[in-house]
């Protein structure tokens, strides 16, 4: 939305609320502080429209696609991947451990999926999601064998890219902890959170809403985090989360 | 797998970086030094992470999420970095096969597969019936006959039966995407696109045109398309008086109907995202008075433009 208060038509790139499958809720209404279950949001891709503009490049629809496939991506990224090698069994990627090392490597793998000569020859008959994530294990592969710290003794097989099971349930818990956390917060961190978090909106923005100064919107953010840790320690989240 | 201790602190400069960063203002130039940085400094890449996954989680995120203000920034760097790549040439919108099997419950449409029966001069401002079958139908070897209505007289432009109002607060994000399709062999392929309230799509006499619409509240909505050009009054394209409701919660859903381009020239599309059915006319001026915002008892109105090249 804009200042006004309008709905942003420019549907450029799809709201990220609706990419993530999540409905946001209305500012400042502490009720609606919890998730809500939307439907599965599709691929872009699995269209005939969106697939035209992919391979044509349009930066609507990569961005799109980008939007949809990130968390994927970078959850391969971060906690790693098995890699199974036929009756041998399988071999655990590690994942990595810096955020700007995942948004590194998610940019890499991006890069490759979206290049010209990909994109002509993606033909929409797989679904893009599980050659996305081949890319994911190939760039953390490349990142150890580069720094000496996987070997394999023949070449990786076409790709089996397992997700952990238990990470969506310990996500669930996660998200439902930090729900707890924010339902509880005060005036005025909980208007900020609202803001901020569900709404989406820049710390500038959310602070003219307020009539606070930047910076102490900063330091309610700040104090956000702190809280939002410290919640996730008792809760014993936090080695996870650290 | 854990992280390297830093041996020192995060210097509050930096910090107040990282915070900046993350608080979704940073101009371009400002990730791309922080980012330098990270890769140099164990400290700050520690603080970062830390800052970065919290505010994840905060946003509603997995653990494993990036913070939003970075997955905008690597949009960003994404975009700019396969602009600065060679392109190739686009891909034939034939080679959109059947999708597979995950992607099976959605009816892709496949331009390809319209039938036009040709009598007298197309689209625009002519009543006629298209005979179209997506890939479903064709495949089924069916075809669905459509009727565009012909354009009802509508009230003189300056008719202020309808006026625009604004300062909507609580509707939640809708719009709709136009593509022109190049039909010409060997096979179709999308020539250019539009968004609503964006940039023009660049099409040519033949093309065919074809839609896609965004809405992200999940209530089923009544959407209309209607094309304005050449001094006429708008002529529906596309949904029904009667009923038209579509489903809400869709981003990209595609309008299987595809018309022809047989007038060179501007044109304007305004989709209508209304609560009840739409009007059997409305007022090219009050649609386009309204473009952006709402027209009382009609809906919100949002216009796509398109211009239409002599080949």
């Amino acid at each position: 939305m804009d200042t006004a208060g309008r709905s942003d038509t420019r549907n450029i790139s799809p709201p990220a609320d609706i990419l993530n499958g999540r409905c946001p809720p209305n500012p400042l209404n502490a009720e609606q502080t919890q998730v809500v279950n939307a439907p599965e949001i599709r691929c872009p891709l699995e269209d005939a429209a969106g697939l035209a503009g992919f391979q044509a490049g349009a930066s609507e629809v990569l961005a799109a696609v980008y939007r949809h496939h990130l968390p994927r991506v970078a959850r391969v990224l971060r906690h790693g991947t098995l890699v199974l090698r036929g009756a041998a069994g399988g071999r655990r990627v590690p994942g990595l451990v810096n955020l700007h090392d995942v948004e590194a490597a998610c940019h890499d793998v991006f890069l490759k999926a979206f290049a010209p000569a990909a994109r002509a020859a993606f033909d929409g008959s797989r679904p893009f999601g599980p050659y996305l994530l081949r890319i994911a294990r190939n760039t953390l592969v490349d990142h150890y064998r580069s720094q000496g710290r996987l070997s394999f003794d023949v070449e990786l097989p076409e790709a089996v890219v397992e997700e952990d099971p238990m990470a969506s349930m310990h996500d669930e818990r996660l998200k439902a902890a930090v729900q707890v956390f924010v339902a509880a917060q005060p005036d005025p961190d909980g208007p900020w959170y609202l803001l901020r978090f569900r709404e989406g909106r820049t710390q500038e923005d959310a602070a003219n809403a307020m009539g606070l100064t930047r910076i102490q919107g900063r330091r309610i953010e700040a104090r956000l985090r702190e809280g939002l840790q410290r919640h996730l320690r008792r809760s014993g989240f936090l080695e996870e989360s650290r | 797998m854990s992280a390297p201790v830093p041996t020192a602190p995060c210097t509050p400069v930096w910090a107040e970086h990282i915070e900046l960063c993350l608080g979704g203002e940073a101009e371009p130039s400002a990730w791309t030094a922080l980012r330098d940085h990270l890769t140099a400094c164990d400290a700050c890449a520690a603080a970062y992470d830390q800052a970065g996954r919290l505010t994840a989680l905060l946003a509603g995120g997995a653990a494993t999420d990036l913070p939003p203000a970075a997955v905008a920034d690597g949009e960003r760097r994404l975009l700019a970095a396969l602009a600065a790549l060679p392109q190739a040439a686009p891909a034939p919108v034939a080679a959109a096969a059947a999708p597979a099997a995950p992607a099976a419950k959605v009816a892709a449409a496949r331009p390809a597969a319209v039938v036009e029966p040709q009598v007298g001069k197309l689209l625009p401002f002519r009543p006629r019936v298209l005979v179209v079958g997506g890939a479903l139908a064709a495949a089924a070897g069916l075809a669905v006959a459509l009727r565009v209505p012909p354009p009802a007289p509508g009230p003189a432009a300056a008719d202020s039966g309808f006026t625009a109002r604004g300062g909507e607060t609580s509707k939640k994000s809708v719009g709709f995407r136009a593509f022109c399709i190049d039909v010409s062999p060997p096979s179709p392929a999308v020539r250019s696109s539009a968004v609503a309230d964006g940039q023009p799509a660049r099409c040519v006499l033949g093309d065919r045109l074809q839609f896609t619409y965004s809405i992200e509240d999940t209530a089923p909505v009544h959407l209309s398309l209607w094309l304005v050009g050449h001094g006429q009054p708008p002529q529906r394209l596309w949904g029904d008086a009667a009923g038209g409701a579509v489903a809400g919660g869709v981003v990209d859903a595609v309008i299987r109907q595809t018309w022809p381009l047989e007038t060179a020239g501007e044109l304007t599309v305004y989709g209508v995202f209304g609560d009840g059915p739409p009007p059997t006319s409305l007022p090219g001026e009050g649609l386009a008075r309204a473009s952006g915002t709402a027209l009382d008892g009609v809906g919100r109105v949002h216009a796509l433009r398109l211009v239409v090249e002599a080949r």
